[in-house]
């Protein structure tokens, strides 16, 4: 396809007029071209009429509607810059802690257990090495501490 | 990069730290010519408004994707063109008739009822107004891509910015935009010879 020489020009149209410079180097080119003019003009026309067109009408509060409902968001979102980095690093040394602290307490009570238990075994192993000739006579000893016997002043007072 | 572009960067990077005031700043520089290109592409007042507040909402809630190295403009028209993009494809979905939306089926027939736009006599202003009107409805003609590159030149985004925010090449853009001013001169040459505005050929994709 052959290289249209005025082609920025007519792209330039669309954003501006063009300087003397660009005028003097249209109207040499459409001297030699003159069945260009045509085209010229249309687009001259048509980069005038696309630069006068009417900018969108903004609302005066737009700004500070955009504001607001950023700030909204930002109520409801992570909290971002200082304060966000801030609550960033503390959320996990948080989270840290209160998980050491919950296995330092699965393990106290790991300990609490084992002592226990081991409390338990040693109780067993008393009693498994009393002697049976002991335990033949258990309830006769138990009845004797349920019912004491009566004081003996008179050994007492002797033995005083 | 202009010093604008690096104050716009400095202002997005402030705005990436939590400044509102910086980003309150762009949204300030930027809202009219997000206005035009929205209203531009969806033809209806109302939308563009929702349309620009979501453009700046997401920008700032997409603020920390944004790169120092990138033009903020680039950046921000490729927000609102998607989300123009995803008002058009929804109106595809369910087609609604907007109140604003100009009666496009006259356009065609119209035939003007004042005098000719050559002879002498008839003002420049009122000539202008109605050449405007007609080509800011044949702009809605012209093919999505075509539309937006010629929309964004006009907004001063140079070609490379143009190609980022449509994903194709330079050469490419350029093309778009030529093909964009093709038409709308073809309409106009028309119209200027006959008085009478030409119905919009049938869109090609690009």
């Amino acid at each position: 396809m052959k290289e249209d020489p005025l082609s920025p020009l007519r792209d330039a149209l669309l954003r501006r007029d063009l300087t003397a410079a660009e005028e003097r180097r249209v109207t040499d080119w459409l001297l030699l071209h003159p069945e260009a003019a045509g085209d010229w003009e249309a687009d001259r026309s048509l980069g005038r009429a696309l630069r006068g067109l009417a900018p969108a009408p903004v609302p005066s509060n737009f700004t500070s509607r955009v504001m607001a409902e950023i700030r909204r968001h930002q109520g409801r979102a992570p909290a971002s810059g200082k304060t966000g980095i801030l609550w960033r690093r503390l959320i996990p040394a948080t989270g840290a802690l209160a998980l050491l602290t919950a296995v330092f307490a699965g393990w106290q009570l790991h300990e609490a257990d084992q002592r226990q238990q081991e409390a338990c075994v040693a109780g067993l192993r008393a009693l498994a090495a009393i002697p049976p000739e002991i335990l033949a006579d258990f309830e006769v000893i138990q009845r004797l501490g349920a019912n004491p016997s009566p004081v003996d002043y008179d050994l007492l007072a002797a033995l005083e | 990069m202009t010093a604008a572009h690096d104050e716009d960067a400095a202002l997005m990077l402030r705005a990436q730290q939590g400044d509102l005031a910086a980003f309150e700043t762009l949204v300030e520089t930027y809202r009219q010519p997000i206005f035009n290109f929205i209203q531009r592409m969806i033809r209806d007042p109302d939308e563009t408004e929702d349309i620009a507040q979501q453009v700046f909402v997401q920008a700032w809630k997409a603020a920390k994707r944004y790169r120092a190295g990138s033009r903020f403009s680039t950046w921000l028209y490729t927000i609102a063109r998607n989300l123009c993009l995803n008002e058009i494809r929804r109106r595809g979905r369910h087609p609604v008739d907007s109140l604003h939306a100009p009666a496009r089926n006259n356009d065609s027939t119209f035939e003007r009822d004042f005098e000719d736009l050559r002879q002498p006599g008839v003002t420049s202003e009122v000539l202008m107004g109605e050449l405007q009107e007609k080509i800011d409805h044949a702009l809605g003609d012209l093919p999505e891509a075509q539309r937006t590159a010629i929309l964004l030149f006009r907004e001063e985004l140079d070609y490379e910015q143009i190609g980022q925010i449509l994903g194709v090449s330079l050469s490419a853009t350029k093309s778009l935009i030529h093909r964009a001013r093709e038409t709308l001169r073809k309409r106009l040459k028309a119209y200027l010879r006959t008085g009478v505005w030409q119905p919009s050929v049938s869109k090609d994709p690009s």
